[in-house]
C-alpha cells in the first residue's frame, strides 16, 4: 500500500480535467479512420477508365471469389457486367497503386513524426537524416551510369527480376543514414545537433552529386531523374507492393511503441533519461525505423515531399503533441492524404499524370506557410 | 540505505579537472545543499551523481547497489532530477508536462485517475494549478520552472510499494523564481525530506541554504572545502576565501539558523 | 423518287462501314523484348513514339489511331488526336481509357511497369527497336508492318527510304571536302548540349557527308562555350524546336561561344524546317531528312527545282503534290530549264480541290523582270497561263534560283 506524499497544498479546488489529447483523441482517431476509408474507396473508384460502383463491387467480389448478392437500386445492379479492361484497371492498376500509396503515406508521415520528435523540432523532416538525399543520389547514379559504368551490376539485378534503380535508392538511403548516424555518434552517444548538421552537409553533397550526374546525362536521363525526384505511383505493380510491404510494415508497427519515449525526449535528453527512458536506444530505434520506412517508400515511389513534414503538424493541430495520438494519427492521415493526392495526380490532367511530389508540395507548402503565420502568436509550432 | 558518491573525479581533458575526488552521502530524510561560487563544479558533481555524465574515477551507489546496475526504469520510479533548463518546444499543456512525471509508473498503459490526482496535487504544491490548461511554451521562465518542479514532484509523489527510499536532485531550483516561490520550492523540499526523501540541492544563496539545509557542502575549484551542518560550515573561515568577499555571520532574527551578511 | 432517296441513305449508312473496314487477320510478331505479341484487332490503335506514328500513317492505318503521345508531331493529322502523355512517363489508365486494341511503342517507352500493366490487362503491346541508325529505322518499320499485316507496303517504304539515302550518298561520294559540323541540341531553355559520337545526330551527319567536330567524346555533352569556340565548326546544325526552346534564332546566336564560331560568322546555322522528330527521329522520312541535310550542308551541290522547293519552309503542301506526281523526276533532271509558280502553304491551306502541280510549271526560265501583265505562257500540261496583275500582286517570293530554273512563290491558287 503506497501512501501519498504530504506536501502541503494550498488549494485543491480546481476540477480535474483530462488532457486535451485524451479528450479529443478518440474522436479524432475515428474521424481519421473515416477519412482513410473514404479516400481509399474514392481512389479505387475514380479514374480515367469509367467504371461504375456496382461494377467495381462485382469485380472486387469476383477477385476474391465471393458470389455477388443480387441487389437492384435504380442504376445500381449487383452483380454487374464488366469488360476485361475495366476488371484489369481495378485489379492490376488501381488496387496495387492504392495499397502501396496507403503504405507509403503512412510510412512517410510516421517517420516524419519520429524524426521531429527526436530532433525536438517540429520543422524537422525525414530528409534531415539523409534518407532521401542518399536515395536520390544513388537512384540518379543508376539512371545515368546504369547502362555504362554499372552495366554489369544492373544486368545481374535484372536477371533476378530486380529493378536496379529502386534497389539502389533503398540501399543508398539506408547507407547514407547509417553514415550520418555514425558521424554523430561518439562514445556510444549520438548528438542530435551533429546529426542535423551532418545531414545538411550530406544532403548538399548528394545534391552536388546529382548535379554532376545531370551534366553527364542525356535528355531522357535528366527527365528520368526529375521524375524520380518528384515521386509517382504511376508504375506500381503487385510485385512492387509485395517487395515493399514487408519493409514498411516491419518499420511502422514498432513505431507505435515509441510514443512515451518520444514524449519524454521532448523535455530534453537528460530529462528523458531521468524519466526512465533509454535515450540512446530510442534514438537508434528512431533512426533505424525511419530509415527503413522512408527508404522502402522512396525506393517504391520516388521522393514525395511534404508528407513527412506536414502530416504530423496536422495531427498535432487536432490532438496536440502527445505521441500516443500523433503517431497513430499520422499513420492514418498520411495514408489517407497520400492516396488522395495520388487521386488528384492521376485525374487532374488527361494523358501524362502530374507528379505526385508536385501535388503534395502544391498542397503542403502553402499549408505549411499558413501554419507558420498562424502559430507565430502561440509561441511555438505545434 | 542512501546515495553514496565515493571519490568522484570528472575531467574535461588531462589538465582540466571539473570535480576532484569528491565524496558525499545523501541520506533519506535530509536536505544536502551544495554551495560554491560559479564554476566550482557543483552542477558537474550533481550530473556525475545522477549518472548523466561519465566519471573518470570514483563510483556512485544507490541503496547499496552501484548506480549503473539500476535499470533506468526502476531508477526513475524512486529518483527525480530537476534541471536548470527546459527545452520543450512542442505545445504540450502544463498538465501534460506534469503527467509525464507519472511516465515511469505507467508500464506502457494510459494514466489512471490516480495519476491525474497526483498530477493535480503536484500542480497545487508548486502553485501552478491555475496554469494546468495553458501551453507550457507560453509560460514565463519562472512559471516554467515551477511546472518542471511539479513534474518531478509527480514523479516521486508516492512512497514506493516496498517502502524504499526516494531521492530528489535539484539544480539551482530557485533560478528565475521570485522571493515567494524561491521559498516555496525549498519548503516543498523540506516537506519531502520530512517524509524521508533524500534531497540534494544546489544553491547560490547561502542564506537559503542556511535556512533549509540539514547539511551543507561548500565546493571550490572542483574540490570539497567542508561539509557539515549550517552552523559549522557557514563561517567566515570557509566562506571568505572561497567567495572572496568579507562577511559577517549572525543569528537569524527568528530562526535558529546563521545569517550571512556581506560587508564589502 | 422515294426509292432513290432510300438508296442514297443506304449508301450513306454503308459508307462509314466500308471506310472502317480493317484487316483482322491474326499475326504473331516478336517484339523488341522477344515477346510474342498476338495481334488480330487493329481497329483502335494507340501509338506512342513519333516515328511509330509516322509508320502507322504511312501504312494506311492513320484512321485507326485513337490516341498518340506528345512526340507524335507528324503528320498534321496526328497532332489533332488525343494525347496519352510523354513517352518516358506513361500511365496505364489514361491509355486504357481509350479502349485500345493494340498499342505500339518503342524500346524507349517507360516506365516498364506501365507497359507490364497494359499487357496484364490483356492489350497487345508491341515494342519496336528504336536504335538511332539507318538499320534502326528499318528495324522499326518491319515489326509494325508485320503487326498491321502490311508487310509488302512496309518493304516498299523501306526501299524508298534506302533509295533516298543512296541518292544522298551518291551526291557526296565524290566530294573532297567534308564540312566540319557541330550539332547543338536544346531539350529545354536551360538544358543545352552538343551531340558527340554514337548519337543519332552523329549518324545523320555521317549519312549526309559531314564530319562531327566532336570527335573524341560520345553521347550528349553539356554545352561549354570554350569547347565550342575551340571546335571551330564550319556549320552548326540544330533542330527548329531547339531554336524555339532557347527563345528564337537571335537568342540562339547569343548563346555562349556560338557567335565566335566560323559557322555563326558566315551565317551557316542550319535548323529551318528540321524539327526534332524529322532530324533525330529515324522515322520513315529518314531518306528525305538525309537528302535535305545533304543539300543544306553542301552549298556547292547543284539544287534542282524539287530540292529548292523541299528546302523552302513555306512550300510543304506543294512539295507533297510534286512528290506524288511524275513531275518529281522531270524536275530533278538538270538538263532542262523550268519556271515554277509555286502556291504557298497559306494559299493551299484552304484549297479543297485537286491540286495538279503540272499546271504550275512552265518550260524555260523566266525571271520576274520578264513577266508583265498580259504575258501568256504555256504550262507543261498544255494549259495557257496568262500573267495577270492579281498574280503579280500575289507573289511573295520571286526569283528563287534552282540549278534548272526559277521558282516564284505565289499566295494564290491558279484558276482553271
Amino acid at each position: 500500500m503506497s501512501s501519498t506524499s504530504q506536501v502541503q497544498v494550498k488549494t485543491t479546488t480546481q476540477r480535474i480535467q483530462i488532457t486535451p489529447a485524451r479528450r479529443r483523441g478518440p474522436l479524432v482517431m475515428a474521424g481519421l479512420w473515416v477519412f482513410l476509408i473514404i479516400s481509399t474507396i474514392a481512389s479505387i473508384g475514380i479514374g480515367q477508365v469509367e467504371i461504375e460502383p456496382d461494377q467495381i463491387i462485382t469485380i472486387l467480389l469476383d477477385e476474391i471469389h465471393v458470389a455477388s448478392p443480387t441487389i437492384t437500386i435504380g442504376d445500381f445492379n449487383l452483380p454487374a457486367d464488366y469488360t476485361t479492361v475495366q476488371k484489369g484497371t481495378v485489379t492490376i492498376i488501381r488496387l496495387p497503386r492504392v495499397i502501396l500509396g496507403l503504405m507509403v503515406g503512412a510510412a512517410l508521415a510516421a517517420a516524419g513524426t519520429l524524426i521531429q520528435g527526436m530532433f525536438r523540432n517540429p520543422l524537422a523532416d525525414p530528409g534531415l537524416i539523409g534518407i532521401s538525399g542518399g536515395a536520390a543520389f544513388s537512384a540518379a547514379l543508376m539512371i545515368v551510369l546504369g547502362n555504362t559504368v554499372f552495366s554489369g551490376l544492373s544486368d545481374l539485378l535484372n536477371q533476378f527480376g530486380i529493378r536496379p534503380v529502386p534497389i539502389a535508392a533503398f540501399l543508398g538511403g539506408i547507407i547514407t543514414t547509417f553514415l550520418i548516424y555514425r558521424l554523430a555518434t561518439v562514445n556510444g552517444r549520438t548528438s542530435v545537433p551533429t546529426m542535423l548538421l551532418a545531414g545538411i552537409a550530406i544532403n548538399s553533397l548528394a545534391g552536388a552529386g546529382i548535379g554532376l550526374l545531370i551534366s553527364f546525362a542525356d535528355d531522357n536521363q535528366v527527365r528520368d531523374i526529375t521524375f524520380w525526384n518528384l515521386g509517382s505511383l504511376v508504375d506500381v505493380t503487385w510485385e512492387r507492393v509485395e517487395t515493399t510491404a514487408p519493409f514498411i510494415l516491419i518499420s511502422i508497427l514498432p513505431m507505435l511503441f515509441l510514443s512515451r519515449q518520444l514524449n519524454a525526449l521532448l523535455l530534453g535528453e537528460t530529462e528523458a533519461q531521468h524519466l526512465g527512458v533509454n535515450v540512446q536506444r530510442t534514438k537508434q530505434a528512431v533512426v533505424l525505423l525511419s530509415a527503413l520506412a522512408v527508404g522502402a517508400s522512396v525506393s517504391a515511389a520516388g521522393i514525395i515531399g511534404f508528407v513527412g513534414l506536414v502530416v504530423p503538424h496536422l495531427v498535432r493541430l487536432m490532438v496536440g503533441p502527445d505521441h500516443r495520438y500523433v503517431i497513430p494519427g499520422s499513420l492514418l492521415l498520411g495514408a489517407g492524404l497520400l492516396v488522395t493526392a495520388d487521386l488528384a495526380a492521376r485525374n487532374l490532367t488527361g494523358g501524362s499524370e502530374i507528379l505526385l511530389g508536385v501535388v503534395t508540395a502544391l498542397i503542403g507548402a502553402p499549408f505549411f506557410l499558413y501554419l507558420l503565420l498562424r502559430d507565430r502568436q502561440r509561441g511555438a509550432l505545434i | 540505505m542512501s546515495i553514496e558518491a565515493k571519490d568522484l573525479t570528472v575531467k574535461v581533458n588531462r589538465n582540466t579537472i571539473l570535480v576532484n575526488q569528491v565524496s558525499l552521502t545523501i541520506h533519506p530524510g535530509e536536505i544536502l545543499a551544495v554551495v560554491g561560487p560559479n564554476g566550482a563544479g557543483k552542477s558537474t558533481l550533481l550530473r556525475a551523481i545522477t549518472g548523466d555524465i561519465k566519471v573518470d574515477s570514483g563510483s556512485v551507489w544507490m541503496d547499496g547497489q552501484p548506480l549503473e546496475q539500476w535499470k533506468l526504469g526502476e531508477r526513475a520510479k524512486v529518483r527525480a532530477v530537476l534541471s536548470q533548463t527546459s527545452v520543450l518546444s512542442f505545445a504540450f499543456t502544463v498538465l501534460e508536462v506534469v503527467l509525464m512525471g507519472r511516465g515511469p509508473h505507467l508500464n506502457g498503459s494510459a494514466e489512471t485517475k490516480r495519476d491525474y490526482a497526483i498530477a493535480y496535487e503536484a500542480l497545487a504544491a508548486a502553485e501552478v494549478e491555475h496554469l494546468a490548461e495553458r501551453y507550457f511554451t507560453t509560460l514565463s521562465g519562472g512559471e516554467k520552472q515551477r511546472v518542471q518542479l511539479a513534474r518531478v514532484l509527480a514523479q516521486i509523489w508516492e512512497t514506493p510499494p516496498n517502502n524504499g527510499n526516494r531521492y530528489l536532485f535539484m539544480d539551482e531550483p530557485t533560478n528565475n523564481l521570485d522571493l515567494t516561490h524561491q521559498h516555496r520550492a525549498l519548503q516543498i523540499a523540506r516537506q519531502l525530506a520530512n517524509q524521508q526523501v533524500g534531497v540534494m540541492v544546489i544553491l547560490h544563496d547561502l542564506n537559503l541554504a542556511a535556512q533549509y539545509a540539514d547539511r551543507i557542502m561548500i565546493m571550490h575549484r572542483g574540490e570539497e572545502v567542508i561539509t557539515g551542518n549550517p552552523c559549522q560550515v557557514l563561517t567566515p573561515q570557509y566562506i571568505e576565501p572561497v567567495f572572496n568577499i568579507p562577511i559577517i555571520v549572525t543569528q537569524h532574527p527568528t530562526l535558529n539558523r546563521p545569517l550571512i551578511v556581506s560587508t564589502a | 423518287m422515294r426509292g432513290l432517296i432510300i438508296a442514297c441513305l443506304l449508301c450513306l449508312f454503308t459508307l462509314p462501314i466500308l471506310a472502317q473496314e480493317t484487316d483482322d487477320e491474326t499475326v504473331i510478331v516478336t517484339d523488341f523484348f522477344g515477346n510474342e505479341v498476338t495481334i488480330s484487332d487493329r481497329s483502335r490503335i494507340i501509338s506512342i513514339g513519333g516515328a511509330v506514328t509516322e509508320v502507322i500513317y504511312e501504312l494506311g492505318y492513320g484512321d485507326n489511331l485513337v490516341a498518340v503521345d506528345e512526340s507524335s508531331i507528324y503528320p498534321q493529322a496526328a497532332t489533332e488526336l488525343p494525347q496519352v502523355g510523354y513517352l518516358r512517363f506513361l500511365s496505364a489508365e489514361p491509355i486504357l481509357s481509350y479502349n485500345p486494341t493494340l498499342i505500339i511503342t518503342t524500346e524507349d517507352a517507360g516506365p516498364p511497369e506501365a507497359l507490364e500493366q497494359l499487357r496484364a490487362v490483356g492489350i497487345p503491346v508491341l515494342v519496336v527497336p528504336a536504335e538511332d541508325t539507318l538499320q534502326g529505322a528499318v528495324d522499326k518499320i518491319r515489326p509494325i508492318a508485320a503487326a498491321l499485316n502490311r508487310v509488302e507496303e512496309g518493304e516498299q517504304l523501306i526501299a524508298q527510304m534506302q533509295a533516298d539515302i543512296e541518292q544522298a550518298q551518291a551526291l557526296t561520294a565524290n566530294l573532297e571536302e567534308r564540312p566540319r559540323v557541330l550539332f547543338v541540341f536544346a531539350g529545354s531553355s536551360v538544358a543545352l548540349g552538343v551531340l558527340g559520337q554514337e548519337t543519332g545526330a552523329n549518324e545523320m551527319l555521317r549519312l549526309a557527308g559531314a564530319t562531327n567536330v566532336i570527335e573524341d567524346q560520345t553521347g550528349y555533352i553539356p554545352l561549354t562555350s570554350e569547347a565550342i569556340v575551340a571546335a571551330a565548326p564550319d556549320i552548326i546544325v540544330t533542330t527548329s524546336l531547339s531554336v524555339e526552346r532557347v527563345g528564337g534564332y537571335e537568342r540562339f546566336l547569343q548563346l555562349p561561344g556560338i557567335a565566335l564560331t566560323p559557322a555563326a560568322e558566315n551565317g551557316r546555322i542550319i535548323y529551318e524546317g528540321l524539327d526534332d522528330l524529322y532530324l533525330l527521329g529515324f522515322t520513315p522520312r529518314l531518306g528525305d531528312a538525309i537528302l535535305d541535310l545533304t543539300y543544306l550542308l553542301h552549298e556547292s551541290l547543284p539544287r534542282p527545282i524539287p530540292v529548292v522547293i523541299r528546302l523552302n519552309t513555306s512550300l510543304n503542301l506543294f512539295e507533297d503534290a510534286i512528290d506524288a506526281s511524275e513531275l518529281e523526276d522531270i524536275l530533278m533532271d538538270t538538263t532542262g530549264l523550268y519556271t515554277v509558280f509555286a502556291p504557298s502553304d497559306t494559299a493551299l491551306a484552304d484549297f479543297t480541290g485537286e491540286l495538279d502541280p503540272v499546271r504550275y510549271v512552265i518550260e524555260g526560265a523566266y525571271s520576274i523582270d520578264e513577266l508583265t501583265p498580259g504575258t501568256t505562257l504555256t504550262a507543261l500540261d498544255g494549259h495557257t497561263l496568262t500573267i495577270t496583275q492579281d498574280l503579280l500582286d500575289a507573289l511573295v517570293i520571286t526569283d528563287l534560283e534552282a540549278a534548272n530554273g526559277i521558282i516564284h512563290v505565289v499566295d494564290m491558287v491558279l484558276s482553271e
